[in-house]
C-alpha cells in the first residue's frame, strides 16, 4: 500500500499506541523501533536524518545528480520497505550505507558494461555501420544541471576522487566526509579492516600525486 | 596496518587534509523526502495478530476430520454404553434408566412444544416482533433433525473419496 494508507501490511491495523511527537531527539534504533510499528513520523524522520549523507555519498560516487536522486531514492525505499529485517545489534547508518554503495557500484559495473564507444560500435562490419553506430556529440551548451554538477564536482578534490577507483573512492568518502570509524566501513563495505586501511592508504596517495599534479 | 593516514604530517598531506576538510554534503533536489515516502509500504505493526480467513482454517481435510472424529466419539459412547448395560443386566438397567429419566424428560419436551406452541400463537396474535422470532427459532431443531437425515443418507462412497483426495 502506497505512503498515506490507514493499514499497512496486508490487513493488520495500525495501533494507536502512544508516539511522542519530536523525533529528532530519538537515537536512530528508537526511530527504526517506531517505523517498525508503523509510525509515520519515524520514517519521514530517518529519510530527514540520511538524505543528505546517502545522496552525497551516491552523487560522488556516480557524478550524476538526476541519476544520484535515482539511486538514493532507491536505497531509501529498499531499506524502508525492509525496515523488519534490519537487526538492530548493527548501527541503522551503516545498514544503509550498506544499501547505498551496493547501489552505486552496482551501477558503475553497469555502465562500464555498456559504455558506447565514441568511434562507433566494434561490432559494425562496414564503414557506414560504423558512423551509424558512432556517437553524435553535439555543440549545445550545458544545461543548468549539468552547470550545477560542474560547481559541485569541478573542485580539484571532487576532481581528484572522482579519478579514483569506486572501491577507493568508497572508502575515503566514508571516511572523511561521514567521518566513519575504519571498522564501521569494513562492516559498509564488507571488507576486512586490513583491507580499508589499505584502500584508504592508497588512495590518500593517488589523491596526493594528483593534487600534486595539478599544482604543478 | 597502523591508521598511518591519521598521524602523517607531511606538507601533502596536510594539503590533503585541508583538501578534504572543504568536501561538503549535498542536498538532493526538494520533495525528495515526499518522493520517497510515497513509495514506501508503512510496516505492519507487530504487536496486532492479523486475521486469519475462515476459508484458510476450514479446509476440507479438516472438516472432514471433525466429522470423522465426532462421528467416532459419539459411536464410541454407545458402545461403551451397551457393553456397560449388557455386564450389568441390561433389562434392569433400562427400565430403571425408562422410569427415571425417559418418560420425566418426554414428559418436560411436551411441555416445552406446548409452551412454544403458545408463544407462536400469541405472537401470531398480537403482532410482536420479538415473540415471532422466538418462535421462528423452533424451527432449529427440524432442520438439525433434517441436516442429520441429510448426512446419514450420503452414499458412503462419497465420503470415502472425500478422504482417499486427501
Amino acid at each position: 500500500m502506497p505512503w498515506g494508507g490507514v493499514r499497512g501490511g496486508g490487513d493488520a491495523v495500525v495501533p494507536s499506541m502512544s508516539h511522542p511527537s519530536d523525533l529528532s531527539t530519538l537515537t536512530d534504533q528508537d526511530v527504526v523501533r517506531l517505523a517498525c510499528d508503523g509510525h509515520e513520523g519515524a520514517y519521514r524522520e530517518l529519510v530527514r536524518r540520511y538524505e543528505r549523507p546517502i545522496f552525497s555519498l551516491v552523487y560522488r560516487m556516480v557524478r550524476d545528480r538526476e541519476l544520484a536522486e535515482d539511486l538514493a531514492q532507491e536505497t531509501f525505499v529498499k531499506a524502508l520497505n525492509a525496515i523488519g529485517s534490519y537487526r538492530p545489534e548493527f548501527k541503522f547508518s551503516s545498514w544503509i550505507f550498506k544499501i547505498a554503495n551496493n547501489a552505486a557500484i552496482d551501477h558503475l559495473r553497469k555502465r562500464e558494461l555498456n559504455t558506447l564507444s565514441l568511434e562507433g560500435s566494434r561490432d559494425a562490419t562496414s564503414p557506414e555501420r560504423v558512423e551509424a553506430t558512432a556517437l553524435q556529440i553535439g555543440d549545445r551548451g550545458e544545461s543548468p544541471l549539468q552547470e550545477m554538477e560542474a560547481r559541485e564536482l569541478g573542485s580539484a578534490i571532487e576532481q581528484a576522487i572522482g579519478q579514483l577507483r569506486p572501491e577507493y573512492r568508497s572508502c575515503i568518502l566514508l571516511r572523511h566526509v561521514e567521518d566513519r570509524s575504519y571498522e564501521e566501513i569494513a562492516q559498509i563495505l564488507d571488507l576486512p579492516l586490513g583491507t580499508v586501511k589499505t584502500y584508504i592508504h592508497r588512495a590518500r596517495t593517488e589523491l596526493k600525486a594528483v593534487l600534486g599534479d595539478l599544482r604543478e | 596496518m597502523i591508521d598511518r593516514d591519521e598521524f602523517e604530517t607531511s606538507a601533502e598531506d596536510l594539503a590533503l587534509n585541508r583538501h578534504l576538510l572543504t568536501l561538503k554534503r549535498f542536498t538532493p533536489s526538494p520533495g525528495f523526502e515526499n518522493r520517497v515516502l510515497a513509495r514506501v509500504r508503512r510496516q505492519a505493526p507487530v504487536l496486532v495478530p492479523r486475521p486469519v480467513p475462515a476459508a484458510k482454517v476450514l479446509t476440507a481435510r479438516r472438516v472432514w476430520w471433525a466429522s470423522g472424529l465426532a462421528a467416532a466419539s459419539s459411536t464410541a459412547w454407545i458402545v461403551a454404553l451397551a457393553s456397560w448395560l449388557s455386564a450389568t443386566g441390561w433389562e434392569t438397567m433400562a427400565l430403571r434408566f425408562t422410569g427415571s429419566v425417559l418418560l420425566p424428560a418426554w414428559g418436560v419436551a411436551l411441555q416445552g412444544v406446548a409452551l412454544a406452541a403458545k408463544a407462536a400463537a400469541t405472537a401470531y396474535a398480537l403482532g410482536n416482533a420479538w415473540q415471532g422470532a422466538a418462535a421462528a427459532a423452533l424451527i432449529v431443531p427440524v432442520l438439525s433433525t433434517w441436516g442429520l437425515y441429510f448426512t446419514l443418507k450420503q452414499p458412503s462412497g462419497r465420503r470415502i473419496a472425500a478422504y482417499a483426495a486427501r
